[in-house]
């Protein structure tokens, strides 16, 4: 994969990161907003072990649903995201046909994640390839969008 | 229809998507255990909150909510006022003092700069009152004054036509001077709001109401002396406020939220973007502050 390609995808998700961090984080952050205060380590574990409920899991996944939703509807549906549309760049289906939802999904289910998204990177870095590992299953790959 | 517009269409949906289940969840859920609160009460108090072109104000009612909200929330054992203003209206003082009385948990002021008349009358309603060292608390007093214009628009041969039905209508009126049976009138109902003011603070401190008088001109004082007066009781900063307050309510480790006004979706817009991109222009904008006096508004 080309360098500028590589770095354009990067200003995308960027971008995108963004977005969704005002449209989708601050409602959130809005509501949600704990100073802890922790004198120590075990009281550093005991304010982690009571915010880890299952109300907070349960916070965590609506979330982390919405993210998904962002990232897999307008790839699905218009071929990019926002941060893809502005930078110029497009995902594509490598099988047959049109982008599908369940690939949209597979292929941006690490964003969720910066641990796995980075070896999702990490993966397409090493095989110096242009597709991440997500995308290789998913049968999508990413290009530059022909000018019209 | 339009890509671009039908992209824009679906990030107004998500966003109110996702308010609407922040909205929803928050309102259902309390999964944060036990918890202290911590209330700002930051700039000038008036009742509605509307400040002047250079005087950052807060408003009373909001403050009263947060109160209300915190006492009426099984999940919050105490609450924390952290109290940074010269003061504000007679009505948003008192107010906010009212609403801290109804408290039934544990309530502790933390003067950080500035705790002074109004904002000290609300702090003297908390069950202990912090402060630092260095903190300003007190100015026990009321203040009505206001510019009177009357000689300015005399030299510019501009006159001030009265046309009014009562006597005293016009009685704060900036455009003459005020006579002498129109002060003692005013400066009579200040003693009235002053002396109340004073009772307040007796009450709410345990104090004889001597020793406030003794107090009440209007002086303000540096939080070490204030101990030492009785004004203050212990010594110390948000941290420690927030200790002796968990101390108080017998929770040994519960989170601490703090709670933020509702904002307009402009505003958080507009928060996020300095948020985002560090915003200069709050540093030099705080140089620009200054008191502003407006047309007789009792001030405590």
């Amino acid at each position: 994969m080309g360098q500028g390609l590589f770095w354009r995808r990067v200003g995308a998700y960027i971008l995108d990161y963004f977005i969704i961090s005002f449209l989708v984080i601050t409602p959130f952050d809005s509501e949600f907003h704990i100073d802890a205060q922790a004198g120590n380590l075990s009281e550093l574990l005991s304010i982690v072990s009571q915010l880890w409920s299952l109300d907070f899991i349960l916070l965590s996944f609506v979330i982390s649903l919405l993210i998904l939703f962002y990232w897999s509807f307008l790839e699905w549906k218009f071929g990019q995201s926002v941060g893809k549309l502005l930078f110029r760049l497009r995902v594509k289906s490598t099988r047959k046909g049109p982008i599908r939802l369940r690939q949209a999904v597979v292929r941006n289910v690490t964003k969720l994640s910066t641990i796995l998204l980075a070896l999702d990177v990490l993966y397409m870095l090493v095989k110096r390839g242009s597709q991440r590992y997500t995308e290789v299953f998913s049968g999508t790959a990413v290009v530059e969008e022909m000018a019209p | 229809m339009n890509k671009i517009f039908r992209v824009l269409l679906f990030l107004g949906f998500i966003w109110i998507l996702s308010y609407a289940l922040a909205t929803l969840f928050f309102n259902a859920t309390s999964f944060i255990g036990d918890q202290i609160v911590v209330i700002p009460i930051q700039g000038m108090i008036t009742l509605d909150g509307a400040g002047s072109l250079f005087t950052e104000a807060t408003s009373a009612h909001d403050i009263v909510n947060q109160i209300d909200a915190a006492n009426a929330d099984s999940s919050v054992k105490g609450i924390v006022l952290e109290i940074n203003s010269p003061g504000g209206t007679v009505m948003g003082s008192k107010v906010v003092a009212d609403a801290i009385k109804n408290v039934e948990k544990p309530v502790v002021a933390v003067i950080t700069e500035y705790g002074a008349s109004g904002a000290y009358w609300i702090a003297s309603q908390a069950d202990v009152i912090v402060a630092d060292d260095l903190s300003i608390v007190g100015s026990i007093g009321v203040l009505g004054s206001y510019l009177e214009f009357g000689g300015l628009l005399e030299d510019y041969n501009v006159t001030y036509q009265r046309l009014v039905t009562g006597k005293y209508k016009d009685i704060s009126t900036p455009y003459r001077p005020m006579t002498g049976e129109e002060e003692k009138l005013i400066m009579e109902r200040l003693q009235g709001i002053h002396e109340y003011f004073v009772s307040e603070v007796a009450e709410g401190r345990g104090m004889g109401v001597s020793d406030v008088v003794a107090l009440s001109d209007g002086l303000f004082y540096l939080g070490k002396d204030a101990v030492d007066l009785g004004l203050v009781d212990v010594l110390g900063n948000k941290d420690d406020a927030i200790n002796l307050t968990k101390q108080l309510a017998g929770v040994s480790d519960g989170s601490v939220s703090e709670y933020e006004k509702e904002k307009p979706w402009y505003e958080t817009l507009s928060e996020y973007t300095s948020r985002s991109f560090f915003s200069l222009g709050q540093g030099i904008g705080s140089v620009l502050v200054s008191v502003n006096q407006e047309p007789l508004v009792f001030r405590a």
